[in-house]
């Protein structure tokens, strides 16, 4: 379970990105996060993964918190931005391999899970090329293998599905369906509302950095669309 | 055409020099005004040594084909390997091309970026050497006029020959699997062939002091171009200015015109990689966290030839003084070149300083940050202490460049038959700094890192970080060695190695603790 507790990243000049931001992801949840440009969700999902530092309020993974024990951390964390720049002069299976390492992963696991998800994404055979040959969508798929090879109790993910093609958009939704009903669970922002409505169990909807809404797709959309909802909050001003 | 190729050279210009960051702003000329006072001050120093020398030989003139071949060679050095990431598959190419700007102008721009630093080059060795002969021997207005037609003229074919080179092997490595490796090894060849060239070309003066008459035709047969230089400075021959300037235009502008018409096609073949779409999985190698970070910054290192090249320098320099001392008498040749500065340096004093000046340049640390550029979030969000990156980035230093380092000074112990305590004291130094280089070079690039860049080369060479790490060490070896020259009436060099050695393990430690402290604080803060 995730838990984040009263979040505040200010910036060093001055300006304050998140303000105050809790709301909590349950095991086995599809937890979808909008915003506009500019709101802050990638400020709290790089807090999240520790790669920005922040001052005020606790994030914590079972119990774990980050600032206290980063490393224990995030070894039940995996993280993919929206992005995702890679070791371009490795080879696929190189990176992947390196990152199996990095977690841990017994070698039975990282073969089998490897094989699988690269078999799903398409891209087993080119797993022995170098990867700046690849297209962004392959480094894409790439990325998102990697994250799902250690099989974290938490993927944290920025805007997963750009740069994919309709197939391996449709592959990833179910993957990340199906993690959950596992027993995982996975934070995602996203500029998709049908794709938000379409898959998460809960939404947060975060405007200059405060949290506005928050709850499961029928709690906030009711009888409307989330594109209603998403226009009547960001068209308040 | 020209416009939009000044409007992008102006912005390259304060991207990668970074001016609209108001510290460097200020920070930035002038430590270039400083480090430039200080390099031409130095070569100027150089030139008036070697000049005077020469002209006991009554061979002054010979002092232009020197500083000019010098400056050839610094300039060829420096563009070929720059060549690859400056004028063929740069990264902003993509961004370019897909602009409704002419590929000449992108080519002008990308010229200008590799000639700027050849230019600089020029400046130092051909400025301070025109004011030394000035000095010496009688010149006229038209010798100025000569002297600032040759420094426009100079780069020119040196930058065409980096561009072939740097074609060449980016033709043959975009057909590759192993790009990088190719990459690297030819730019080691290369490398190797102009140290090579160098080498030569102290041997050829040393042989033209002894067979004055023949100065002319030798100079002619090393690089035709030398001879008019000499004849146009020295005897303000006309013919010899024209030929210079002609010979060095035509030549730059055909080959400007045929890259122009190929510019573009070549910067997209090159985008085009291989790929074989056969992998089978056989099996995976499990690692612990160290070995893994470890290969991975050894393959990162490895695959980079720009890092490679720039980081190996002074290794290999060591390595071939070190072969090179089995043929020749090199502390002769040291105590040649300091013979006006009336110090005279024992085989073992060589070794000492040719170690303290080459361990800097061999150091991998003060780009190893820079270097993970955007990909900087993988380290950040796995499970691994940040002492374990930093150890990591420092194996690669101290289990690849500082072997070569031990090696190359124990050769040269051989060679100089120093005794067993000599060549223990030498051992304990080259490692103790290698340590405390490795560590220092760490911290300066986690306090100056430079993680957006177009080239790789502004991260391994432009970066103030690996600028500093260069300096600064060189700058400390340069007052420890006028501090023995003070002591040295009551204090034997061993002895004063051991107090160096006692005073670089507190260093070592000290840079430890700043590693474990604000290192780790720092690398925090890094956000890319």
């Amino acid at each position: 379970m995730l838990i984040i507790e009263n979040f505040s990243k200010t910036y060093n000049n001055g300006s304050k990105a998140v303000d105050r931001l809790s709301f909590k992801i349950n095991n086995g949840e599809l937890f979808g996060f909008i915003g506009h440009n500019g709101a802050g969700k990638t400020t709290t999902i790089k807090s999240i993964v520790g790669i920005l530092n922040f001052e005020e309020g606790e994030i914590l993974i079972d119990g774990i918190s980050i600032k206290k024990n980063p490393l224990k951390y995030k070894q039940k964390i995996a993280y993919i931005p929206d992005n995702p720049d890679i070791y371009e002069s490795l080879t696929a299976i190189q990176y992947l391999n390196f990152v199996a390492d990095m977690y841990g992963v017994d070698k039975k696991t990282r073969m089998d899970n490897i094989k699988i998800y690269s078999n799903m994404f398409e891209i087993y055979e080119s797993l022995g090329d170098v990867i700046s040959g690849f297209s962004h969508g392959m480094k894409q798929k790439i990325a998102l293998i990697s994250a799902f090879i250690h099989e974290p109790d938490i993927i944290v993910l920025d805007e997963p599905f750009v740069g994919l093609d309709p197939k391996a958009s449709f592959t990833l939704k179910k993957l990340m369906r199906d993690y959950c009903n596992n027993g995982h669970s996975i934070l995602f922002s996203t500029h998709g509302l049908e794709v938000a409505e379409k898959i998460c169990d809960k939404i947060a909807i975060i405007k200059k950095g405060r949290l506005i809404k928050i709850g499961t797709i029928k709690e906030i959309v009711g009888d409307k669309t989330l594109e209603d909802i998403f226009m009547e909050v960001f068209t308040d001003d | 055409m020209i416009n939009k190729a000044l409007i992008l050279f102006k912005l390259n210009v304060i991207n990668s020099l970074k001016l609209n960051d108001k510290k460097r702003k200020t920070f930035t000329p002038l430590f270039f005004a400083v480090f430039g006072v200080i390099l031409f001050i130095a070569f100027f120093q150089y030139s008036f040594m070697f000049a005077n020398y020469l002209k006991t030989y009554n061979l002054t003139k010979l002092i232009f084909p020197a500083f000019s071949i010098m400056g050839i060679i610094m300039m060829l050095m420096m563009s070929t390997y720059k060549a690859r990431g400056a004028l063929f598959d740069f990264k902003d190419s993509d961004l370019l091309f897909s602009m409704p700007i002419p590929a000449s102008s992108i080519l002008i721009q990308k010229i200008m970026n590799m000639m700027l630093f050849n230019y600089i080059i020029c400046f130092f060795t051909l400025i301070p050497t025109s004011i030394v002969y000035s000095n010496l021997e009688h010149v006229n207005n038209l010798y100025w006029i000569f002297v600032s037609l040759i420094f426009v003229f100079l780069p020119f074919i040196p930058t065409l020959i980096a561009a072939i080179f740097g074609y060449i092997i980016g033709y043959i490595s975009s057909r590759s699997k192993r790009k990088s490796f190719i990459e690297t090894i030819s730019a080691f060849i290369i490398f190797l062939l102009f140290l090579l060239a160098s080498t030569q070309t102290n041997m050829l003066i040393s042989y033209l002091l002894k067979n004055a008459k023949d100065v002319d035709s030798l100079v002619k047969h090393v690089f035709y171009p030398l001879y008019w230089i000499q004849s146009a400075l020295c005897y303000n021959d006309w013919l010899s200015m024209i030929l210079f300037v002609v010979v060095n235009l035509i030549s730059f502008l055909t080959f400007v015109f045929i890259l122009n018409n190929l510019f573009a096609n070549i910067n997209k073949r090159m985008k085009e990689q291989f790929a074989s779409k056969n992998y089978e999985m056989t099996g995976l190698k499990h690692h612990n966290k160290i070995k893994a970070m470890f290969n991975k910054e050894f393959t990162l290192y490895s695959q980079s030839s720009i890092y490679m090249l720039n980081t190996c320098f002074g290794a290999i320099s060591m390595m071939i003084f070190s072969i090179s001392s089995f043929f020749y008498n090199t502390s002769m040749i040291a105590n040649t070149i300091l013979k006006y500065t009336g110090i005279t340096l024992s085989d073992y004093q060589v070794l000492v300083i040719i170690c303290a000046i080459m361990a800097p340049l061999s150091c991998t640390t003060p780009a190893s940050i820079s270097m993970e550029s955007k990909s900087l979030w993988i380290c950040r969000s796995m499970p691994i202490s940040e002492m374990k990156i930093f150890l990591s980035k420092m194996m690669v230093d101290l289990f690849v460049i500082l072997p070569i380092n031990i090696l190359a000074m124990l050769l040269a112990s051989v060679t100089f038959k120093l005794s067993v305590i000599e060549t223990l004291i030498l051992f304990a130094l080259i490692l103790i700094i290698g340590v405390s280089m490795t560590q220092f070079g760490i911290l300066l690039n986690i306090k100056y890192p430079k993680l957006q860049f177009v080239s790789e080369t502004e991260a391994v060479k432009g970066s103030l970080s690996a600028s500093l790490a260069v300096y600064i060490p060189i700058t400390i070896s340069f007052v420890l060695g006028l501090i023995y020259m003070i002591l040295e009436s009551v204090i034997s060099f061993q002895l004063y190695l051991l107090i160096l050695i006692g005073g670089f393990t507190i260093i070592a430690i000290l840079l430890y603790v700043g590693l474990r402290t604000y290192g780790i604080k720092k690398f925090k803060e890094l956000y890319c």
